[in-house]
Formats: C-alpha cells, sequence, structure tokens
C-alpha cells in the first residue's frame, strides 16, 4: 500500500464496504478474510470482466 | 399541456440524488421520478412491508400524481409522487440525544423490514427523516432500491457518521454532538471519531469494529481495486447486511445520555415566585392565543414545555431552548402524552443567541433557523433578560429581531430587581444600562404596539402581548 494512487479519485468509502463483511456475523468474516487472501495472493481485489456482471475468481 | 422546466423549482437541498427531486406545486411537496425511480415507487406502493410503515407513520404518506405527468416530464423525469408536508423541517443538530437515537433506531428498523422484503435502503443520511411533533418519520422514499444479490450497504459508514458516532459521542464521553454535526455536514468520519476513544471505550459495545476498525481502516486510505465485485465474488450476502443492521440496533437501544448536570430541567418547580407567576402566565398565553390563532408559534427558552403546550392547542409549536437535558425531557414526555396538542409540538435544541445558520452547498442545502419557518406567535418568556446578561446582546437587537419575525410577541419583562436577575449579576459587573423597563418601553415605540400589559404577583416582572407595527 505504500505506492498509492492519486487519492482524491479514488474512494475512500470503499474501506467502510469491506468492513460491512467484518460486522456481517460469522459467515461475512469468512467473506472477510477471503477477499484479503485474494488482495495478498493477487496483490488488488480482483478486477471484473469487462463483458458483463461477471467478476473473476 | 406542455410546461417549462422553469415551472419546476427543485428545493434546494434536494439534488444529491438524481433519481428524483423534491418540488413544490401549488402548495404541496412532490418528488419527480425519473422512469427506474418511477418503477420502484409503483411496485413499493404494493409491497406489503412499505404499505404497512405508511399506515404506522414510519415513511411520509405517499401517493401517485399522474396529474403532475405532465409538468415532470417537461424537465426530463418521468411521474410524480404526493408526499404529506411536514409541519416544521429540522436538522439533526438542532435534535436532542433522544431524537437522534430514535432517527436511528427507525432507519434500522425500516431496513430490516425493507431487507425482509427484498429491498434496501440506498443511503442512511439522518436528513431522510423529519419529525412531525416528537415523532420520527421516514421522508426520502426515493432512497428505497431492490436488494441486488451480493449487494453491500452503500449508507453503513453515513449512518455511522450521521447516526452512531454522535450518539457515542453523547453517550460515552458526555460531548454535546450538535456542535460537531452542525460543524459538519457529513457528520463525523470514522478516522476522526477513533481517535476520541480512551482505553475503557475499547470495551465499549461496537468501540472495536464500528469505530477502531472502521477508523483504522478508513485512516490508511482509499483501499485499492473493485471492493464491492470482490465481496460479491467472495459469497457476500444480503444476511450479512441484516446482521450488522441488528447489531447497530442492540448498540444504538443500549445507548443512554450522559449529559452535564443542567439546573433548567427543575427551573420551574424549584423557584417559588416563578411558580407563583405561573397561573397568570397560563391565562395570559391562553387568552393572547385565543385572540391570535396562531398557525405556527415559536417558544423561544421554552423550559419544559407548559407554554408550548397551550399554544399546541391552537396549531403547531416549536417549542426551543439551548439546554439539551430539558429539551430530551420534554421530547421524552410529549411522546407519552396521548393528548392531539402534544403532538403538534416539534422539541428542539435551539440559542436564539446563535441559531442555526443556512448551510451545506451555496448555503441553501440546509435553511438557517430564521428562514425556514415564520411564526405567527412568538412566546418570549423571560428570555430575554438572559440573552442581555448571559448572551450580551443588545436590547434594541434582540427587540428588531423580533419585530423582523412579523409575529404577534408575549413577552414577559424581568426587572434587575428580580432574585434570578440578581443572581445571574451575581459575579459580573453590571454594564447592562439597557436592562430597565423604562428603556424597554422606550424602544418599543416604531416597533411594536403594547396589546395587553399584565403585572405578576411577583411584582418584579410583567407580561406584554406585542404586536408589530408595519409599514
Amino acid at each position: 500500500m505504500s505506492m498509492l494512487p492519486v487519492f482524491a479519485y479514488l474512494d475512500p468509502g470503499a474501506s467502510s464496504l469491506l468492513l460491512q463483511a467484518f460486522v456481517g456475523g460469522f459467515a461475512g468474516l469468512l467473506v472477510f478474510a477471503r477477499h484479503f487472501y485474494r488482495v495478498f495472493r493477487y496483490g488488488r481485489a480482483p478486477q471484473p470482466h469487462t463483458d458483463g456482471n461477471q467478476v473473476c475468481n | 399541456m406542455q410546461l417549462s422546466t422553469c415551472n419546476l423549482k427543485f428545493q434546494p437541498g434536494s439534488f444529491r440524488d438524481r433519481s428524483c427531486r423534491v418540488f413544490e406545486w401549488q402548495g404541496e411537496v412532490c418528488r419527480a421520478l425519473n422512469s427506474e425511480s418511477a418503477d420502484y415507487h409503483r411496485r413499493l406502493l404494493q409491497m406489503p412491508f412499505f404499505t404497512q410503515a405508511l399506515e404506522r407513520g414510519q415513511i411520509i404518506d405517499t401517493v401517485p400524481a399522474p396529474d403532475l405527468t405532465a409538468l415532470v416530464q417537461s424537465a426530463g423525469y418521468a411521474a410524480a409522487v404526493r408526499h404529506v408536508r411536514v409541519p416544521v423541517l429540522s436538522w439533526p443538530w438542532e435534535w436532542c440525544f433522544s431524537m437522534l437515537r430514535d432517527a436511528a433506531l427507525l432507519q434500522l428498523r425500516l431496513m430490516q423490514q425493507a431487507l425482509a422484503a427484498g429491498w434496501i435502503f440506498s443511503d442512511a443520511s439522518a436528513f431522510n427523516i423529519q419529525f412531525i411533533g416528537p415523532h420520527p418519520v421516514f421522508i426520502d422514499t426515493g432512497s428505497l432500491v431492490p436488494l441486488q444479490p451480493g449487494a453491500v450497504w452503500e449508507g453503513y459508514r453515513q449512518f455511522c457518521q450521521q447516526f452512531l458516532y454522535p450518539l457515542m459521542l453523547q453517550a460515552w464521553k458526555g460531548v454535546d454532538f450538535q456542535p460537531w454535526l452542525r460543524g459538519r455536514i457529513e457528520g463525523i468520519p470514522p478516522e476522526q471519531f477513533s481517535g476520541l476513544l480512551s482505553l475503557r471505550d475499547y470495551f465499549r459495545p461496537g468501540a472495536f469494529s464500528h469505530v477502531w476498525l472502521h477508523g483504522l481502516m478508513a485512516g490508511r486510505g482509499p483501499v485499492q481495486g473493485p471492493v464491492r465485485e470482490s465481496l460479491e465474488s467472495s459469497g457476500f450476502k444480503a444476511e450479512m447486511i441484516l446482521h450488522n443492521v441488528r447489531g447497530l440496533e442492540r448498540i444504538v437501544q443500549g445507548m443512554q445520555p450522559r449529559f452535564q448536570h443542567s439546573a433548567w430541567t427543575s427551573y420551574i418547580s424549584s423557584e417559588p415566585h416563578v411558580q407563583s407567576d405561573q397561573p397568570v402566565k397560563m391565562s395570559f398565553v391562553h387568552a393572547t392565543c385565543q385572540a391570535v390563532k396562531p398557525s405556527l408559534t415559536w417558544d423561544l427558552g421554552c423550559n419544559r414545555g407548559l407554554y408550548s403546550r397551550i399554544a399546541a392547542e391552537f396549531g403547531q409549536v416549536m417549542a426551543l431552548d439551548a439546554d439539551q437535558p430539558t429539551i430530551d425531557a420534554v421530547y421524552r414526555e410529549l411522546q407519552q402524552e396521548p393528548a392531539v396538542a402534544s403532538s403538534r409540538i416539534l422539541p428542539l435544541v435551539q440559542q436564539v443567541a446563535d441559531p442555526s445558520p443556512n448551510q451545506g452547498w451555496r448555503g441553501l442545502e440546509r435553511a438557517g433557523f430564521d428562514s425556514r419557518s415564520r411564526p405567527q406567535l412568538i412566546l418570549a418568556l423571560a428570555v430575554v433578560h438572559h440573552l442581555v446578561i448571559t448572551g450580551g446582546l443588545q436590547l434594541a437587537d434582540i427587540l428588531d429581531w423580533l419585530h423582523a419575525r412579523g409575529a404577534d410577541v408575549v413577552l414577559e419583562w424581568v426587572d434587575p430587581e428580580d432574585p434570578l436577575v440578581r443572581r445571574l449579576l451575581l459575579n459580573r459587573r453590571n454594564v447592562f444600562s439597557d436592562l430597565r423597563q423604562d428603556v424597554f418601553l422606550n424602544l418599543l415605540e416604531g416597533r411594536f404596539r403594547i396589546v395587553q400589559r399584565q403585572p405578576l404577583p411577583s411584582a418584579s416582572r410583567c407580561l406584554y402581548w406585542l404586536e408589530p407595527i408595519t409599514g
């Protein structure tokens, strides 16, 4: 997280969205952990496909 | 009928949601809807959770307005609905603790009902809730949208900033939240509020996740990547929002205000000469109300709302006091009272010497106290000497301000010899040369006509019914 692009064009509320998994009970904690596992493994949250609503897994 | 866009004047505070905007048309409050929002409203008006909330008074009365379709189409909208008018608008920095807590609970309960029916509130702005008398009502029907699979609650951060943290500030720290909300229209950010936590606070419900972790994550800078999609593909479900909302409801419900000591909550009962004047004051106020028949009364320095209740027999009342514990007590009492008149009283924390200013975008988004309503009667009972001595205001300026409202005034003059004024002056240099009845009577000239004068049994006090001189 040391080389963040221009802050003003990013959504700081994203951390609040993410936190909702943490406070969403046990199943939410698993979602929270899964997100961070992916960030750790791929370096960032997965990008969505450009051809539809599906997202990368 | 083709009508031009300029016929539609949107309310200056209704601009953030592009899908629907509030406007006034022929004295009615209406909402212009784009095609998507029109479809949502059509469906909502058939949903049991929505219609039941309307019946319970949790959501503002909303009916389709097909007669306004041509009008709103001229401004690029598809349809319109009509709402019942909220008698007087108020902002969260004017509410007491119990009002903000009730507003928060209403938002959370409606959210649970909506989620169970497959709908969600797209935001959680405290401005979406208004008070009709002492009862909160949700007014922004445009923020209800169908719940998409895997969607998160976008209003969570807003709920924390505008409801949760201000309540925690009062309940945990004993610090009034009103100046904080008035100072920042978006509320208190998590990274700011988390810095206020003491070691003891970390053990309170919600402190770790909703405050500390929230502040930590927000303070570390923006999260990279499409979080929304990542959560969706990681299995995020509506049950998780519901779990969060229920948890927030438990936290909010468990919070009690920690007020500093207030001498005002027991003011009337503890001062014998104030008590002895009471019956005469009550009948004077009642007689004036009967003559003026005010549809809106401002009761400045209302204390426990004794005279507000009299004025409420004739119309709406704004019961105003700078002392939050007193307003909180009045609010809770009014909620328990079955009398119809009690439901016409809106208690607000308001400092006459420093009333709410115009705020937000262009200074028009949230109208200041002075310009928001126009009373027909103002009760200023034993309040002017406080404005002069404690507020440092000039008597002439106070009378100018009252005169500019264009309303009749019931003013209780309190002489400097009154025991309570002497107490106020005890540790002050008496520089208040204008706090004399002869000066007061001179200053009335050109501003007010004395309709009636009534000396009170305590001898150091006198009631005036004043009529503004116009032209």
